[in-house]
């Protein structure tokens, strides 16, 4: 065993380890780097080499931003070419059905500060001609992203921390941290055993297992991604791709190769980093549906990797234990933001404040969440059919959608508070699934009329579920004179079908159009909230529709929003 | 599973229509077997029993005729009711699960389901570089040969053949019948090390025969075999005109004022073989490291099968065994898994199972004649390029194992080597031999590149389930008619 001793000890030889070591020694510390295989061998190394600030979870979108501006001087930092290419980023839309819910989403970014646009088809054949008109509906386009070699990008970083007098040791696999009373650590590995201030744990896939040997739990699940690439061919693609319906993610490396790839949507912890026939079939498929003539080219090589997802699709960054730092669970696309964090985490270990952009990445933020079932994927169209992710109503905002952020609720301080539909109309994209779900839910059938919910277009980018939202004091029950209604102790008002004669006196009433005649039934309808699980909050895969606890405020605001949006309209 | 895909069903798959899968189709079906025999070649036979594929049937020149005739007479085996032929057909793949073989050929994909899969993949050439080695006019020693066994074609005039092993003086003999000049044999081992050896195959009479016969036709052709002697330089700009020779020490440094010059237009290397192992190590058969040759190889048990119930591997992708062995392995696992599937044959197993043995033994030692120790490496100055895809020269890799790289894989961030064209199988095993050299590791300890599909380069076509509709426009129109030339398989 020999002996060392360091100022801080980096564990890790990715994007994150090298750039907090290269940072680290720019002020002067005595690093040492440990590395459980080679210098990127992980999911740096096998990474798809965006460097992207869009379509990414809100909370890291001001992270990303400063990354991209430290990437446009990073070649010359690092002193070789990295191959950075800002040429933009598309998200392409293929399926008229996804269209509004990436409008939204571009929105969203938006008002983060992003410079994000919407491009019609055309539009984006105009920048991307290498693309199949046929195929693209349209995308999101962030001019100011783009890709680099990430083989290149690690290089770097390694050359300048080796340069600054980095000491490295490869293949040194840590199997046990042990604190010191002077409140330093030491780092043991079957052949070193490392003795320094602070640590910090950039450990990427093997981060879950070292922090359980610490005493950590750590919200953190490996998902294996699986990348291919192709003959050099002549330049095709400048820009970054990605697909809104799928992983697939694709690019044209600098020597010709098209690089291209993306996730496996499962459940279950992911161990190894083979490659396999289905993900391959589905991707080549994929990509050459949307590429012209891309079907002669020759696949030359797979690989995978494995990167650690949370359930909110950011990573963690935190101390874990004075002068124990971490910085992991980057879910596959830690690469663009890799430089920047390690420029912070050095901050960090330098002054011992915790620098302020690094303020949303702590891991009590998952205080509570550890229970839900969530999957590793930030597939759109995973989301929309795995119910599970769907938890609209249980009042924690659980982050189903990574692509899709939830809004922001607003708490409800009384905990008595009845539960009720609550309506985020920034978020409604028109899809009405809430109005086929609750048909199906009531009359078995999907049915145009007799609907409990209704989903109305006001104007060509705002979207409205008009529904009751069994408001207090309840109009309709007063102002029906045939005793056709009934309310129950939880304030929830029903229709008695036998009773009613339809004489439509309580849709006058009513202040949000909530009740609504049926025609086939001949009596109003109305929603009684599906004995407390409504469809509609199931089906609405961007949380448009909550059910949750809701204050009076609630109310008020969704009567404001029909009396400017919709006055005409709902009092027929 | 991609609806283009077509899935068939045999009973026994064998990958590699060479000596042994020739010997293991003929075998299993005539014990009664559905037998399916896939090559990615035109022809059956192999390498090394290359067939000619000229218009005209010719009689090719002395040993190259004899063995073309004796690869015929084997082939015809073949023509038996119970085997279907598909050539022209590249085995990409295997899934991991149910090991179905991922078929492409004649512009089709197909998966094959089989209940027994032989992988009688044969092996790759090694190389080592020197100055000059990326010039044209320099090839492996195969690679001539098989110029002249499938084309009849000489590659060159004027021969100069150097590496190490019995092959040199084969390919040789080869050239000097089909009419080419031969400068020079140069051996890397020393004629005391290379005799010894060659004595250790006592008992092999056939193959102690053939090696006398061609040192006694190289002898009376006046070809020297210079022993301890190693290529240092191919001369010329733009093709081979010339290269230039060095004897060695016995601790491999050059020995100073020893060079030759030679005037010649073709230099043929080789340093024996390298096990195709990708298919098996796809499928999750164990390696081992064979030292007698120094390659990774796919582990067997006494009935050639694989850690993975129901897959066998034969011939030289279990180790490099040479024909003999190739063609005993083939008719053994050929009637163990025709008998595994119930049939019944009248071959004798006990005889064969005797024969294997005695013929695997001898290899034991075969493999000593084509060892080199990896301090060779020392020989190849900083500036010789080791990746040719990826233009990475010795000294950067020597640099990068200094900065403490001990795998290939440790390699590939820092210079993309082996992520080029041949994915690693021309500079993997001389990458290998550097590692070993430079960082002073225990040979069995580097890994080869890891094995993915699909193993060789494959059109995307062959999984992709998008046709293309007439009249549209491709990436070509947009780049301005930029093509690339690419060779249809």
């Amino acid at each position: 065993m020999t002996h060392y001793q360091a100022d801080a000890v980096v564990v890790g030889g990715g994007i994150v380890g090298c750039a907090t070591a290269y940072q680290l020694t720019q002020s002067g510390m005595d690093v040492i780097l440990l590395e459980r295989a080679g210098i990127g061998s992980g999911a740096t190394g096998r990474s798809g080499g965006g460097v992207r600030q869009s379509a990414r979870v809100s909370g890291e979108i001001p992270l990303a931003i400063e990354s991209v501006n430290l990437f446009q001087g990073l070649s010359d930092e690092l002193g070789i070419d990295i191959d950075y290419t800002q040429s933009g980023n598309l998200r392409l839309v293929e399926m008229y059905d996804h269209r509004r819910p990436m409008q939204v989403d571009i929105s969203r970014q938006q008002s983060h500060g992003l410079d994000v646009q919407w491009l019609e088809g055309a539009d984006v054949i105009e920048i991307a001609p290498a693309l199949r008109r046929q195929e693209i509906i349209g995308a999101s386009y962030c001019p100011e992203d783009g890709h680099c070699d990430p083989f290149k990008l690690i290089t770097g970083y390694f050359n300048r921390a080796t340069q600054n007098g980095v000491r490295t040791l490869l293949n040194s696999d840590v199997h046990s941290i042990e604190r010191n009373d002077d409140g330093g650590s030491t780092v043991k590995t079957q052949q070193h055993s490392v003795k320094a201030g602070s640590i910090i744990l950039a450990t990427g896939s093997g981060t879950q297992e070292l922090c359980l040997k610490i005493g950590y739990d750590l919200p953190l699940v490996n998902a294996r991604y699986e990348s291919m690439i192709t003959e050099p061919l002549p330049p095709l693609l400048r820009q970054m791709f990605g697909v809104a319906s799928s992983d697939l993610f694709f690019r044209q490396t600098q020597n010709g190769g098209i690089h291209f790839g993306g996730g496996i949507i499962d459940e279950e912890e992911q161990e190894d980093v083979r490659t396999t026939q289905d993900n391959l079939e589905m991707a080549v498929s994929h990509i050459t549906r949307l590429v012209s003539n891309l079907e002669n080219a020759n696949l030359l090589r797979t690989w995978g990797g494995l990167d650690p997802s949370t359930p909110d699709g950011m990573p963690i960054i935190d101390m874990l234990d004075e002068n124990v730092f971490v910085a992991s669970g980057f879910c596959g696309h830690g690469l663009a933001t890799g430089p920047i964090v390690g420029h912070y985490l050095a901050q960090w270990v330098i002054d011992g404040n915790k620098p302020q952009p690094l303020a949303g990445f702590n891991r009590n933020r998952f205080d509570g969440w550890l229970q839900t079932k969530w999957t590793p994927s930030g597939s759109f169209e995973a989301a929309l059919a795995t119910q599970d992710t769907q938890v609209a109503g249980k009042s924690v905002a659980v982050e189903g959608v990574p692509f899709m952020t939830p809004p922001d609720f607003e708490q409800c301080d009384d905990e008595g508070a009845p539960h009720r539909l609550v309506v985020s109309p920034e978020m409604c994209t028109g899809c009405r699934m809430c109005e086929v779900a609750c048909s199906i839910h009531h009359t078995q059938s999907v049915s145009q009329t007799d609907l409990r919910i209704q989903v109305v277009y006001p104007s060509d980018d705002f979207f409205l579920p008009i529904m009751c939202i069994h408001c207090e004091p309840v109009f309709c029950l007063q102002a029906c004179t045939h005793k056709a209604m009934e309310q129950d102790e939880q304030g929830i008002v029903r229709v008695i079908d036998n009773k009613c004669v339809g004489c439509m006196d309580c849709v006058k009433a009513c202040p949000t159009g909530g009740v609504t005649f049926a025609i086939s039934r001949a009596t109003v309808v109305k929603c009684d909230l599906c004995d407390g699980d409504p469809a509609c909050t199931r089906y609405c895969p961007t949380m448009a529709i909550t059910y949750r606890q809701a204050d009076p405020a609630c109310a008020t605001k969704y009567k404001q929003l029909i009396d400017v949006h919709l006055k005409d309209r709902v009092t027929r | 599973m991609n609806a283009k895909t077509t899935l068939k069903q045999t009973e026994i798959a064998i990958v590699g229509a060479g000596p042994a899968g020739v010997s293991a189709a003929i075998t299993a079906a005539q014990a009664g077997a559905k037998v399916t025999l896939i090559d990615e070649n035109a022809n059956p036979g192999g390498q090394y029993f290359k067939q000619p594929t000229l218009d005209q049937p010719t009689q090719l020149p002395g040993n190259l005729g004899t063995n073309a005739d004796k690869g015929a007479e084997l082939i015809s085996g073949l023509e038996h009711p119970g085997i279907e032929l598909l050539t022209n057909t590249m085995v990409w793949g295997i899934s991991e699960e149910d090991h179905h073989l991922k078929l492409y050929g004649r512009g089709e994909s197909e998966s094959l389901k089989a209940d027994r899969i032989i992988f009688a993949s044969g092996a790759y050439e090694r190389l080592m570089p020197f100055q000059g080695w990326t010039l044209p006019g320099v090839m492996t020693a195969g690679g001539a040969q098989l110029m002249m066994k499938s084309q009849g074609i000489l590659p060159g005039q004027k021969f100069l053949v150097a590496g190490t092993g019995p092959l040199l003086q084969l390919a040789a003999v080869q050239l000097l019948e089909a009419g080419g000049e031969v400068e020079a044999i140069l051996e890397l081992q020393s004629k005391k090390e290379f005799l010894l050896n060659a004595t250790k195959l006592w008992g092999q009479w056939d193959k102690l025969g053939q090696g006398l016969a061609n040192q006694k036709k190289l002898k009376a052709s006046g070809v020297p075999i210079k022993y301890r002697h190693v290529i240092t330089r191919a001369l010329g700009d733009r093709e081979v005109e010339g290269a230039v020779s060095s004897k060695i020490d016995s601790r491999g440094r050059i020995c100073p004022r020893s060079e030759d010059v030679y005037e010649l237009d073709t230099i043929c290397i080789s340093y024996g073989f390298l096990p195709a192992t990708e298919l098996p190590t796809i499928a999750g058969c164990e390696q081992f490291y064979d030292p007698a040759f120094g390659t990774y190889a796919t582990k067997t048990n006494s009935d050639l099968e694989t850690t993975v119930e129901g897959l066998f591997a034969i011939g030289e992708c279990r180790g490099i065994g040479g024909v003999s062995v190739a063609l005993i392995e083939g008719q053994l696992a050929g009637l163990i898994a025709a008998q595994q599937l119930g049939y019944d044959a009248d071959q004798d197993e006990t005889a064969l199972r005797k024969q294997h043995s005695k013929a695997r033994k001898s290899i034991e030692n075969l493999g000593r004649l084509f060892s080199f120790d990896p301090g060779i490496c020392d020989l190849v100055p900083d500036d010789v390029p080791i990746c040719r895809c990826e233009g990475v020269t010795a000294g950067e890799v020597r640099e990068s194992i200094r900065r403490g790289a001990s795998q290939l894989n440790h390699l590939k961030p820092w210079h993309r080597t082996g992520m080029g064209r041949c994915q690693g199988r021309m500079c993997g095993p001389i990458l290998q031999k550097f590692i070993i050299h430079e960082a002073g590791l225990e040979p069995s300890t580097v890994e080869p590149f890891t094995a993915r599909m699909p193993i060789k380069p494959l059109p995307m076509k062959a999984v992709a389930d998008y046709t293309t509709e007439g009249g549209e426009t491709t990436w070509e129109d947009h780049v301005g008619g930029y093509g690339v030339a690419r060779t249809e398989l």
